[in-house]
């Protein structure tokens, strides 16, 4: 799986190294365009470690796992931003060299005319088209590039949150035409076997089945049944889910029983979690994403544990996932 | 947690997943159970928990959020300390607490039918509602949005039926027992009585958000167009 051109000279695809001592953050302007754009092409890095208390989501890539891995591909720090796709297919043009990592959901994929494999570091030259089709397997693909996408940073990170227009490139989502800089870095590559264990972790979050759960703050004003429930049977995503959140189907009797009335004002919100399952007022469970509300104005029924949010992020409509109590 | 109101309630102290807190002192919203939410606030800053990035109250609870889980058991011990014990030193005073003035038109879409349904009169709306000074309960919604509160009695409606699509940015409209300001142009079922041109949220400012929870407001009815 791994081309040639890993071990290779990283003098063509990083620029100069002598000018290394350049700052991190100056950037090569339109290093990477966007000639045809799937529906959700934003960019994203880790999100804001702060902002809730302003009612600012931490936002940041749905997958970090995958977001992580793609970086470290192309010797990136970890947290670096890159490009989360979604919903279709697409095309960018390279116009600097640089090294590509394409991870998280897979999708039939070339650059240059030749086919592009997933999880693995690839050179890229200018005027290489890199095509992209509706992701396969997963839900959110993630490219990076050598230096990260250099938008400036917004709040403490350069995440895109699109309800408030923040971050990423104009606080929107990419479309045809949009020109990406990208910043420069010292190149740290992984060896082999690192390289090995990224995809390893990528390929854990696109086929586990299961998510681990843990108690949350409503868990023991729910009926007994309704835990079990919800520990029990497989729960299928539903295609309303988004950035913000994940809604699932567990319909019955006894969660309408433990859901809020619609009107149920008298319980004050409080604040709110990534990989928190609230109930809301139809039965449904739904888990608050990364651009989820800071605040929860529904029952709190189980928790994510942190590390599980990206293997329901994954999750296509349609798909079930099981709700392991740990 | 079904349990009635009691003041003061044993606070609760509980995981909110693996990296954050959550400290009940309440399951009601008024200002004495927020001022126990503010003075724990002031409690929590001032010990500077390791770990902790940031703390976050809303209504009735506190939470406080942090990097990892490694701390989170630490963090818990620490906030059941601090929770059941509150420090007077640490108890925000009167003075302390930030009081934003906000101008605003009273011409809201929904004044004249909020005037009906309350039964008084536009001018009697406003008056009542530019009369008090509301406590910032939280924010969230969008950036910057603050849940206001409470409401005069003679002024509670439940929300619209059916919510607007796009509520202009600096609107100021009222449902149930709060207020608040539109920050930006978004979805909404509150009721608009009036507009501010304040800036709630601009991300550029070194405070983006203009009204902290645990701030206070006031509303001042101006003329004009």
């Amino acid at each position: 799986m791994i081309p040639s051109s890993h071990t290779g000279s990283m003098h063509n695809a990083t620029g100069s190294r002598t000018g290394s001592t350049r700052p991190l953050g100056s950037s090569a302007a339109g290093a990477l365009e966007v000639v045809s754009a799937p529906p959700l092409l934003t960019i994203q890095d880790d999100g804001r470690p702060t902002g809730r208390s302003m009612g600012i989501p931490r936002s940041g890539a749905m997958d970090p796992v995958a977001l992580h891995a793609t970086n470290a591909l192309v010797g990136n720090p970890s947290g670096t931003a890159a490009l989360e796709w979604a919903g279709g297919g697409g095309r960018l043009r390279v116009r600097r060299p640089m090294l590509i990592a394409i991870g998280g959901a897979h999708a039939e994929m070339t650059l240059g005319g030749n086919p592009a494999p997933w999880g693995v570091m690839l050179r890229a030259r200018p005027g290489d088209l890199l095509d992209i089709s509706a992701p396969t397997w997963g839900r959110w693909l993630y490219i990076a590039i050598s230096g990260g996408i250099a938008v400036p940073e917004v709040l403490g990170a350069r995440a895109t949150y699109l309800p408030a227009r923040l971050g990423g490139f104009e606080g929107r989502t990419l479309v045809r035409g949009d020109l990406l800089p990208a910043g420069l870095t010292n190149t740290q590559l992984p060896d082999t076997r690192s390289a090995f264990d990224l995809r390893e972790a990528m390929t854990d979050v696109l086929a586990r089945q299961h998510v681990h759960v843990m108690e949350a703050p409503a868990t023991s004003s729910l009926p007994s049944e309704c835990w079990t429930q919800l520990v029990a049977r497989p729960l299928t995503v539903l295609p309303e889910s988004d950035r913000m959140g994940t809604r699932l189907s567990m319909l019955s009797d006894s969660n309408r029983a433990a859901a809020p009335a619609p009107d149920d004002s008298a319980r004050p919100s409080e604040p709110a979690c990534i990989g928190l399952v609230q109930l809301t007022s139809n039965g449904q469970p739904l888990v608050i994403m990364p651009d989820g509300p800071t605040l929860g104005g529904y029952p709190a029924v189980a928790c994510l544990r942190a590390g599980d949010v990206p293997v329901l992020a994954q999750r296509t409509p349609g798909e079930r996932v099981r709700f392991i109590a740990r | 947690m079904t349990s009635p109101v009691q003041v003061p309630a044993e606070p609760q102290v509980m995981a909110l997943g693996d990296e954050a807190v959550l400290v009940r002192l309440g399951t009601s919203v008024d200002s004495t159970t927020f001022s126990r939410v503010r003075d724990l606030v002031h409690t929590l800053e001032a010990a500077s928990l390791p770990g902790v990035l940031e703390i976050v109250p809303a209504y009735a609870s506190v939470a406080l959020y942090m990097s990892d889980a490694s701390t989170r058991q630490a963090v818990m011990d620490a906030a059941r300390f601090l929770a059941g014990a509150p420090s007077e030193a640490a108890t925000a005073d009167a003075t302390s607490v930030t009081t934003h003035v906000i101008p605003v038109r009273y011409d809201g879409a929904d004044l004249e039918s909020v005037a009906e349904a309350c039964d008084l009169t536009v001018s009697e709306v406003v008056r009542r509602h530019s009369s008090r000074t509301y406590d910032a309960f939280a924010l969230g919604f969008v950036p910057g949005f603050a849940y206001l509160g409470v409401l005069d009695e003679s002024l509670r409606l439940p929300r619209r039926p059916q919510p607007r699509t796009r509520v202009p940015a600096g609107s100021v409209a009222i449902a149930g027992a709060q207020t608040a300001i539109y920050p930006f142009e978004t979805p909404g079922g509150w009721h608009l009585i009036g507009r501010t041109t304040v800036s709630l949220f601009d991300a550029s400012r070194d405070r983006p958000a203009l009204i902290a929870a645990g701030d206070r407001v006031r509303f001042m009815s101006i003329d004009g167009a």
